[in-house]
């Protein structure tokens, strides 16, 4: 089980200057500049031992026999899990409108005469913040579309 | 006349497409581009080349299978890291194997900035051979989630918001560990040049 813990590195002023030391040694090796510290040339040794392991133990022809062995992609249209994510959304919407309409039904008469002002739509805080979330959410998702 | 700089996220889009479309030759490519970050991230957490040739596979017939729910909110390295990283620890998990250690507390972090010296010319000690061959010794013992770490930033480039997207982890804890991590190695340099503390 891991118990990381995070370093905070505004209230450890000496981890933030060691963190920035390690930060310039991998800066450095990548320009190519000579090491300004016996710190910074250890960090630099560190970063070179990490790249060093850089061989990649699959075979020459692993794509190819991937791509032959896993055939045609699926589309969202055939894969066999969105059919019944699109069956169970129907579902669940079915019902949520069934339930609210079984609730007005129930309880509308009750709401209506307990106050009639409550179906003013112009003069409820609450019927505008929804409205104005919907417009919101549906605005971005245009947008989003739009911009691809 | 300038040339445009190639979009990363247009030329994932255009081979997200390619490879949907079923387009000859177009999985393959995919495959080809990311196998090298997919190796890396899956040999650095389960170290058998054995189970990590296994698990490339198992990652690209994942992503193979479920490209089509790929919404382009992330790059597309990102996602299949991500998909890499997950195989590799649902591996570890039914070997019951720990990725991180027992964690180091606040005050050992000071402990180790306080015993490591800034005055030893590493440059000048020791045979390179040598020397490397320690560090690479002591990478190898890491536990898997800092190794991981430590070769997505150091070797394949990554961003920490990208590993943090790769690993499902917060960015100040990526950032945590690849600071302790480095720390521990080079205090591990010292101690083979037998510093005092």
């Amino acid at each position: 089980m891991s118990k990381h813990r995070d370093i905070d590195f505004f209230e450890r002023p000496a981890a933030a200057r060691e963190w920035q030391a390690q930060e310039t040694a991998l800066q450095a090796a990548r320009e190519g500049r000579a090491p300004a510290s016996a710190r910074e040339a250890a960090y630099r040794r560190i970063d070179a031992a990490i790249r060093a392991d850089d061989a990649v133990g699959l075979d020459a022809d692993f794509a190819e026999r991937l791509a032959a062995k896993a055939g045609p992609v699926p589309s969202s249209a055939t894969a066999p899990e969105a059919g019944f994510e699109k069956q169970l959304t129907r579902l669940l919407l079915a019902a949520l409108v069934l339930s609210g309409l079984g609730v007005a039904l129930i309880e509308g008469g009750s709401w209506f005469h307990a106050d009639p002002a409550a179906w003013s739509v112009a003069g409820n805080p609450w019927v505008i913040a929804l409205l104005a979330c919907l417009g919101a959410s549906q605005g971005a998702e245009w947008l989003r579309r739009r911009l691809g | 006349m300038t040339e445009t700089p190639a979009d990363p996220r247009s030329d994932d889009r255009a081979l997200v497409q390619a490879v949907l479309a079923n387009a000859p030759g177009a999985f393959a490519r995919l495959v080809r581009e990311y196998q090298g970050l997919c190796w890396h991230i899956i040999q650095r957490m389960v170290r058998n080349p054995e189970d990590a040739r296994e698990l490339c596979q198992d990652t690209f017939l994942k992503v193979h299978q479920h490209l089509h729910q790929y919404r382009h909110e992330s790059a597309l390295k990102s996602w299949i890291g991500r998909v890499a990283y997950t195989v590799a620890l649902r591996h570890l998990e039914r070997k019951r194997i720990a990725i991180v250690d027992n964690v180091l507390g606040e005050d050992d972090d000071l402990s180790l900035l306080d015993s490591i010296g800034d005055g030893r010319d590493l440059e000048a000690d020791c045979a390179d051979e040598e020397m490397h061959g320690h560090l690479q010794a002591a990478i190898d013992t890491l536990p898997p989630l800092p190794r991981t770490v430590l070769t997505l930033y150091h070797l394949d480039e990554l961003s920490i918001p990208e590993i943090a997207q790769v690993t499902g982890l917060a960015a100040g804890t990526i950032k945590s560990h690849l600071f302790r991590t480095r720390l521990k190695l080079r205090e591990t340099l010292e101690t083979r040049l037998g510093v005092p503390s």
